[in-house]
């Protein structure tokens, strides 16, 4: 208790800096909030799919499955605090992250396909030379053997 | 950049030798995708090492079994849903 006193006393916060909203540049906007109504199963093909949403973000090998991603940020905030003669800070944000995820069938046309909207709060702390980042996935992990398309 | 794409003419030798960019193949080589920015100047390719940070356009070519181009599309990727 002798030794807590002193120490809370000398923690000092020094700021809070609010984090306003934006898109995640290396993620794509165009994800749709619903399946749309142009995909039809076992009508509408792979090359009509590609055509409307663009080059998927990640594909199974073997090309059944396909997502499409957005992730936005809804703002969050950075706290800086020094304690004694060290210093640090804690920020997160909230995000958000849009799948379109698609299936299709043996002849590369669409069986069915589903949009999953999730929320997280990824984070950083930093206290001296020490860094930590920590995430949850926004969206449970996707089905099968996933590799992202570069 | 991109107003040799013409459906029933362009082939795909025309697109590798117009577009400086290795595309991504997809259905056994009938459809390729490619990245495209667009600045002043007007669109040129890009593929970042990640995502789509500089890229504004997602080029959506099909092929028909002789290697000419059937449908094409410019996605603007960075397009609100």
């Amino acid at each position: 208790m002798r030794c807590l006193v002193p120490l809370l006393l000398s923690l000092l916060l020094i700021g809070c800096i609010p984090m306003p909203p934006y898109h995640v540049p290396t993620s794509r906007s165009n994800v749709p909030e619903r399946p749309p109504d142009w995909m039809v199963p076992g009508i509408t093909t792979l090359a009509d799919v590609l055509l409307h949403v663009g080059e998927p973000d990640h594909s199974t090998l073997d090309e059944r499955v396909m997502s499409w991603v957005a992730q936005d940020k809804f703002g969050g905030g950075v706290l800086i605090v020094a304690v004694g003669n060290a210093g640090g800070f804690f920020g997160m944000e909230l995000q958000r992250e849009r799948r379109l995820m698609v299936w299709f069938d043996d002849h590369e046309t669409l069986d069915h396909s589903d949009v999953q909207t999730g929320m997280c709060t990824p984070g950083v702390v930093n206290f001296g030379n020490s860094t930590t980042e920590f995430s949850v996935d926004c969206l449970r992990p996707m089905p099968g053997t996933f590799q992202s398309v570069e | 950049m991109l107003s040799f794409l013409q459906d029933g003419v362009t082939t795909k030798s025309d697109v590798e030798q117009k577009i400086d960019q290795k595309p991504t193949v997809w259905a056994g080589g009938r459809v390729w995708t490619l990245k495209i920015g667009k600045d002043s100047d007007g669109f040129y390719p890009y593929r970042p090492a990640n995502g789509w940070a500089g890229v504004r356009y997602s080029l959506v070519l099909e092929f028909d079994q002789q290697d000419v181009l059937h449908r094409h599309g410019l996605v603007d990727v960075k397009a609100g849903p």
